[in-house]
């Protein structure tokens, strides 16, 4: 397993990979982390240094005292940047955009789109987070410049709303390059014709059955070579081989994730919320705004004090606007499972508190077990198309049925 | 070391696209050590931007907090974005003059007075080591600061004297555990990280672990066992206690409150 222990999800997590930002951090670290990071060498806090309860000794009451004023501290920083770093822009209600007047710094590698005459327009989300890191000046057209206060009130609402804000903000601070998906205007509802299911939502067949012909319908592979209902579920014959036994097993039917490439959805037909609402990429210092490539991830984002879980439905559409991911062919076995052929991230808000999951489009029935054993696994053996499944496990369920 | 101003009561929540946030520091302040509502943190801090683990204003409050302060006449609710345009509408042109020229000028007074107070060091400097003394010269107003302020202030801004009817509206149930445990002297804050509605804290969560994963149920709604397991499991998992509970009554009496605890007992 020496190859692939870096690619195996079930190989333990490092302590030191936690999520520190899980949880309410003591804010006397800050002023440490700001001071020392202009020293060159970040103290990031630890975890685990709280108290279980109050128990009412001045100490306790004056660690706390000492945090919350650390904590007010920090939020009472100022928002200042010199006239030479100074870049200003006005807000146009009419476009939803931020006009810049002199573009300045690194940050419009990533952010803004020039128009046919060279004006450089800003996104409301790209505004509010220029405003809030310090470094733009939003004016309204009234001529008086915006508040932090004022930005969200304006421009809040033409950036889709405060949950997918705070998604942008936050993968923004941790250096991903986000852009509008085509499908980000939830104003764009599905029109009643193309409202119905996906065309294709899930490719369901018997895992031992070739993939159906383009013309073939979802139910003729369901009814075709099906043992006599009496049994026995093997016809008497000679077997030379367990494989040819599992094969002739494999009965239920599972769902077999496309692995070429197939046409993409632009996700504007899906009814909201699940729909993909930013693409992003990596820190990369070639980014080119005009040409930035296929994106490293696909993200939607819902509210949960809204939205309940997403239906299967849900989830074929949003797999619907992503691309084949064709660099897993060769890839060992859980890596192809983990990461699934397509994968979307929902971003799932409360109140402020956000959590990333993962849904990959996995074909758990493609990747056989049964050929080799498992300890034998190397990369680049798995996945051959069609054949095979969970041949053993779905044959036992239904003969027990079948009785 | 900026010191917390005095807050007077009732100070306004502004609700934005059915959102409620608070910008004044002082606000933010004020009502975690009166009223336990901490809310979430979710704007960036600017002088570390570039992180998540210590995030700035605005500060984000649940529904249920935003209900809690107006409900007991601590705050009341804003309409952010239509304040702000009737505010910047009824705006004179000679106020905006005014406001313009004093912004420019406070700016200015303050990047001469940085430059007096450098040239100042550096004669000290010259004359403690006997250096000769330096020329003074002209303040830069290239390195004069843009301040942008957090809080929308007059003359381009101003509450109506009759407040908005706005009300935050929680759901029933949650709300009644929120407030119940709220009287008990517990902090709450969001539970979608573990799959609950609350996360119940014995104290200021800036210093305390949290104790218990909250679920509001209405009286007589029926508990499935299986959400007892899940939920005592799942609290168990993350060395907390899953806490369920609801209030006897409708919404507006003052129906008896009980929660239970569930914790996995391993024998």
């Amino acid at each position: 397993m020496d190859e692939s222990a870096a690619d195996n999800p079930r190989v333990q997590q490092d302590p030191a990979d936690v999520d520190l930002s899980e949880e309410t951090q003591d804010w006397r670290f800050v002023s440490q982390l700001t001071k020392s990071s202009a020293a060159g060498q970040t103290q990031i806090p630890k975890r685990g240094e709280k108290d279980f309860e109050p128990d009412g000794t001045n100490l306790q009451i004056n660690i706390l005292a000492d945090a919350r004023q650390a904590m007010h501290d920090a939020l009472a920083g100022e928002r200042v940047h010199t006239a030479k770093a100074h870049v200003e822009g006005v807000w146009r209600p009419s476009k939803k955009r931020t006009e810049v007047k002199t573009v300045r710094g690194t940050h419009f590698k990533t952010m803004g789109k020039a128009d046919s005459k060279g004006v450089l327009w800003l996104l409301p989300e790209e505004t509010i987070y220029m405003v809030e890191r310090g470094n733009l000046e939003c004016w309204w057209e009234e001529g008086v410049p915006m508040s932090l206060q004022g930005v969200y009130a304006t421009c809040l609402e033409a950036a889709g709303g405060l949950e997918r804000f705070q998604v942008y903000s936050y993968l923004k601070r941790s250096g991903y390059i986000l852009l509008r998906a085509p499908s980000f205007d939830e104003d764009t509802e599905p029109s009643s014709k193309s409202s119905k299911a996906p065309s294709h939502p899930l490719i369901i067949r018997p895992s031992t059955s070739q993939s159906p012909g383009l013309f073939a319908s979802i139910f003729s592979s369901l009814f075709a070579r099906r043992p006599p209902p009496s049994g026995p579920l093997l016809s008497p014959s000679v077997y030379r081989s367990y494989h040819s036994v599992y094969t002739a097993l494999s009965l239920i039917p599972s769902h077999h994730p496309p692995q070429t490439p197939q046409p993409l959805s632009s996700g504007i037909s899906i009814k909201p919320p699940y729909r993909i609402t930013y693409h992003v990429w990596k820190p990369s210092p070639n980014f080119k705004k005009s040409a930035p490539g296929p994106p490293d991830f696909y993200i939607s984002i819902v509210n949960a004090r809204v939205h309940g879980i997403p239906t299967l439905q849900d989830l074929a559409g949003l797999m619907e606007c992503v691309p084949v991911n064709q660099t897993l062919e060769g890839r060992n076995m859980f890596v192809k499972l983990k990461e699934g052929y397509r994968n979307v991230i929902l971003a799932v808000v409360d109140s402020g508190v956000t959590s990333f999951l993962k849904f990959g489009d996995s074909g758990f029935a493609d990747q056989v077990l049964y050929e080799k054993p498992v300890r034998q696994w190397r990369g680049g053996k798995g996945g051959s198309r069609g054949r095979g499944g969970r041949g053993g496990r779905g044959g036992r369920g239904r003969g027990q049925g079948g009785r | 070391m900026p010191k917390q101003k005095p807050v007077t009561e009732p100070f306004p929540i502004f609700s934005v696209g059915n959102r409620f946030l608070l910008y004044d520091v002082n606000v933010v302040s004020h009502v975690r050590a009166k009223y336990h509502v901490c809310g979430t943190l979710s704007g960036t801090l600017p002088q570390i931007p570039q992180q998540n683990l210590f995030l700035g204003l605005p500060l984000e409050l649940m529904v249920e907090e935003a209900a809690l302060l107006v409900e007991k006449g601590a705050a009341y609710v804003v309409n952010d974005v239509a304040t702000h345009k009737t505010s910047l509408e009824s705006m004179s042109g000679p106020d905006r003059t005014a406001f313009l020229a004093r912004r420019l000028a406070s700016s200015e007074a303050e990047a001469v007075a940085r430059h007096e107070r450098n040239f100042q060091s550096r004669k000290a400097f010259a004359e403690a080591n006997n250096l000769p003394e330096p020329t003074p010269t002209e303040p830069d107003m290239e390195t004069r600061y843009h301040h942008i302020k957090t809080n929308s202030e007059a003359p381009y801004y101003s509450l109506k004297n009759s407040p908005d009817a706005l009300k935050p509206s929680p759901d029933p149930a949650a709300f009644a555990i929120y407030t119940h445990l709220q009287e008990k002297g517990y902090f709450l804050s969001p539970g979608l990280r573990f799959g609950c509605q609350f996360m119940a804290y014995p104290g200021d969560p800036l210093r305390f672990h949290s104790h218990f994963l909250v679920t509001g149920l209405k009286w007589d709604e029926d508990i499935d066992i299986l959400d007892i397991v899940t939920g005592g499991r799942l609290g168990t998992g993350v060395k907390k206690a899953w806490m369920f509970g609801g209030k006897q009554g409708t919404e507006k009496e003052d129906g008896e409150s009980r929660v239970f605890s569930v914790e996995w007992g391993g024998f």
